[in-house]
């Protein structure tokens, strides 16, 4: 620290290091950041940023991207945000499963439709989930940030080799694991051959992605429609078709496919209004066995649609509410990964012809307009490197500079994004009500979160030579407040104590009321998610048009071991310590829970364990803390030799 | 350049190399967690500081948000430019904390510790005048607690700091002799006894 000592003479006045000890004031030690750093950063958003700068693309595609990124995935998708973040807490966790019927096992993004006398263990740790899939069939859909590795058919003692199991690895796709007597198999083997056969053969049959299996020694990669029977003695090998003839389940599900890729060539001509590009779209949708079908799941790359999905949300969820496939006995769940067409189609413009209809025309006449003399791609990188950096004042400079320079849709909706960043409300409200519905949402989003409120309007397109959509509607704060009140609990097991602040959400809701899309201002990551994932399961009034809505959550910041999950923890444990007998633990918990505050469930336990337990200090100190309660509790005390009221009556 | 790097790290640490410093921006994990680590303890002081008795909760948060921006944006930084990687990991932290403390729910002081028992005894005696610091700091006004922190703590030149707050360095300098002579004004009523040889 010697460089103080001689310095700042003049301007900036005298250092006050010459005159106190200023690292008397001295902060904690740093916590270590290093893996929850990383863990982001490895999640699929940061990764794509990262590798598009590998791929040794122009200098100002990446600073684009890169911006985009970072602003997309902090502000503007309805369900960008659930690209990233992914459906589920992937925490870790473990289980096992018996099916005697048809169930579904859920595994935070990933899922599995389990049929009847399937035998599996799962564990997970994190986005990596192993299973132990020892007999029966189970249709697996693996989302894109899992990773899900199936040991099938090994159970020692059985007659299988546990030693040189069948596996199976896939991320990012959708297969059907058979372990059991392939059917083919039985008409040929001997019944005593059978038996052995039943653990041995492994079919493996791939809808989607593609997905790796492994058995004596040798790897084969499994794509989309292939099917491969693997044994534990003997390499995969692909399976012959005309020996799974009466196979139903098969053939249902490749009509299904079909039907699916005939819906998704449909849902491609979907565009993306205010996207420059292409934009991927990842949707996970449920065929239900009626033959409805149910959107689970609609993500936008947002690096490619910076603006957030606009039209294309609406027009794939119509499509899809309004498809309909036939019966099928078990359903299916299905992941697309396709694109819509984004780059500047007048047709997505003409919801608002009045004041879009220039924009579009910018659209079309690229460059012709643009003011001569600047260079607006280089003021918006300028701005985008100001958002980086979270200098919001002055990428919203930079981006006013560039709109003078050359007017375009995007430029608009930056403008009003680092605006609302910058709680610049005036120019918010400007930019607001110069864009379309779905550039007002976003923008909204964005604004809510610095607690400007702007109403958006949730027009829906209308795309040229369709009958009007019933219009969306935002749902109010009472039909709001009503959806989420069955959830307080799950709401409440959000928080963990530590998290002091309010979580902001909005998102979709679907005509039947279903939630279909939760976003949320990432405050806390770990809670935002929790909650997204409660409020995925509210319910708000049918409206034809669907809906949207926005939610508060506030977080009370509580003491050490006082969360109402902690609490629930204790009730449980001191519950269960009074069920054993063991009052002295019980009184412990319930000690713990009247730490936080009082609680009559807690207190009458409490008194009860410590009058059990004969302990008249213990018995004397709850007295204390209620005497008109504890004197209603008394009889347990008097019958364990403890009086604590002597001039009062008995109880009768 | 080099005095600010160096007195913005811990004493211990040299900045990091050049090697690790491009295999990071190329992606790797490695590099990336060695940078976090070089220089997480800066970035959080920093931040900590800056939220001087406000809302604690978020110094970790935005230690981690500063650094998922900070390795997002790596591959643009310019390792031979204006700035070095330390400067610009701290510009990065004042950006996002002065941002947070902008927030209304931020603007009230968290409640206020107790001040140590006056003894005749070292460590408490550092306490009190660490305690009187805190509570001056807190004090200032954001813009003028940013120029502070980073001169005071960080050492940053004026130019950085101009650079990092995106000022002219007239107003650098006006807001840093402001912030000096709230905090000398407070000093001497707060803790005249630590002042050494009488203060100024």
């Amino acid at each position: 620290m010697t460089m103080y000592e001689a310095d700042d003479t003049d301007d900036g006045g005298a250092s006050l290091r010459a005159d106190y000890d200023l690292d008397a004031w001295q902060p904690p030690a740093a916590p270590d950041v290093t893996d929850a750093v990383v863990a982001r950063l490895r999640e699929p958003a940061g990764r794509a940023a990262l590798e598009s700068v590998d791929e040794g693309r122009d200098r100002a595609r990446r600073r684009k991207l890169l911006a985009a990124g970072l602003a997309a995935t902090a502000a503007a998708g309805v369900v960008a945000y659930l690209a990233l973040r992914g459906t589920a807490p992937a925490g870790a966790g473990q289980g096992a499963l018996v099916a005697t019927a048809p169930s579904h096992l859920d595994l935070g993004a990933s899922s599995a439709q389990v049929e009847a006398n399937t035998d599996l263990a799962w564990r997970r740790d994190g986005r990596d989930v192993r299973v132990e899939q020892r007999r029966g069939a189970a249709t697996w859909s693996v989302a894109g940030g899992d990773t899900l590795e199936i040991v099938a058919g090994a159970v020692a003692g059985t007659g299988g080799d546990p030693h040189a199991p069948v596996a199976i690895r896939a991320s990012g796709a959708s297969l059907r694991v058979e372990v059991g007597m392939h059917p083919a198999e039985a008409k040929v083997l001997g019944a005593s051959a059978i038996a052995a056969a039943a653990i041995g053969a492994v079919t493996v049959i791939v809808y989607d992605g593609t997905v790796a299996v492994t058995s004596a020694g040798q790897t084969v990669e499994v794509r989309p429609g292939g099917t491969v029977v693997a044994r534990a003695d003997r390499p995969p090998s692909p399976d012959d078709p005309a020996a799974r003839t009466g196979d139903t389940d098969l053939d249902e599900r490749r009509a299904l496919r079909a039907a699916v890729d005939k819906l998704q060539a449909e849902l491609e001509t979907c565009s993306n209004g205010t996207a420059h590009a292409p934009t991927p779209v990842e949707l996970v949708l449920d065929v239900v066995p009626e033959g409805k079908l149910e959107l689970r799941r609609l993500t936008f790359d947002p690096l490619a649609s910076p603006e957030g999905p606009t039209g294309a949300s609406e027009c794939i969820s119509e499509r899809i509410a309004t498809a309909s496939f036939g019966k099928t006995r078990l359903g299916g769940r299905f992941q697309l990964n396709f694109q819509v067409a984004g780059a500047c189609d007048p047709a997505a413009w003409s919801r608002e012809p009045a004041k879009l209809e220039s924009l579009a025309g910018q659209c079309k006449e690229e460059d012709h307009d643009k003011q001569a003399g600047c260079d607006d791609a280089a003021l918006i990188a300028e701005g985008d490197a100001s958002t980086t950096k979270g200098a919001a004042s002055a990428a919203l400079a930079r981006y006013e500079a560039a709109l003078a320079c050359k007017a375009t849709p995007s430029t608009l909706v930056k403008v009003g994004l680092a605006a609302c960043e910058a709680r610049e409300e005036r120019r918010a409200r400007e930019v607001f009500a110069k864009t379309s519905p779905d550039q007002q949402l976003a923008l909204a989003k964005v604004c809510l979160r610095q607690g400007i409120v702007l109403e958006a309007k949730l027009a829906t397109a209308q795309a040229p030579g369709r009958a009007p959509a019933p219009a969306k509607v935002t749902f109010a704060d009472a039909d709001v407040e009503r959806a989420l009140r069955p959830l307080a609990k799950d709401l409440d097991a959000c928080h963990d104590g530590a998290f002091e602040g309010t979580v902001s959400l909005w998102g979709e809701v679907a005509p039947s009321g279903r939630v279909v899309a939760v976003s949320g201002a990432p405050r806390d990551e770990r809670i935002t998610r929790c909650v997204m994932d409660a409020v995925r399961k509210a319910t708000f009034p049918a409206a034809p048009g669907g809906g949207s809505f926005q939610a508060k959550r506030p977080f009370k910041k509580h003491a050490a071991g006082c969360a109402p999950a902690q609490l629930t923890a204790q009730k449980a444990e001191g519950d269960l310590r009074i069920g054993r007998g063991e009052f002295t633990r019980a009184l412990a918990a319930y000690d713990k829970i009247l730490a936080c505050g009082f609680d009559l469930d807690a207190f009458k336990k409490g008194f009860l364990a410590a009058c059990r337990n004969r302990d008249r200090a213990k018995a004397t100190e709850y007295k204390n803390l209620k005497p008109d309660v504890a004197q209603r509790y008394q009889e347990i005390c008097l019958r364990n030799g403890i009086e604590l009221f002597p001039d009062a009556a008995r109880p009768r | 350049m080099l005095v600010a790097l160096a007195l913005a790290l811990p004493a211990t640490e040299p900045p990091l190399d050049e090697l690790t410093l491009r295999r990071a921006q190329r992606g790797d994990e490695r590099a990336w967690r060695d940078l976090v680590r070089r220089y997480q303890q800066p970035v959080h002081q920093l931040i900590w500081r800056m939220f001087a008795r406000r809302a604690q909760h978020r110094v970790e948060d935005l230690v981690q948000e500063t650094f998922v921006r900070v390795l997002k944006a790596l591959p643009e930084f310019d390792p031979s430019g204006p700035a070095s990687l330390a400067t610009w990991l701290l510009t990065i932290a004042t950006r996002l904390a002065l941002n947070e403390l902008r927030r209304p729910e931020h603007a009230a002081l968290d409640a206020e510790p107790p001040a140590p028992e006056a003894r005749a005894d070292g460590d408490l005696d550092r306490r009190r005048l660490g305690h009187a610091i805190a509570t001056g700091v807190a004090n200032l006004p954001d813009a003028q607690r940013a120029v502070f922190v980073l001169r005071e703590y960080h050492d940053l030149d004026y130019a950085d700091i101009a650079a990092a707050l995106e000022l002219d360095l007239n107003t650098v300098k006006s807001r840093l002799s402001r912030a000096r002579a709230a905090m000398r004004a407070h000093l001497e009523t707060a803790a005249p006894e630590f002042a050494r040889g009488g203060g100024r």
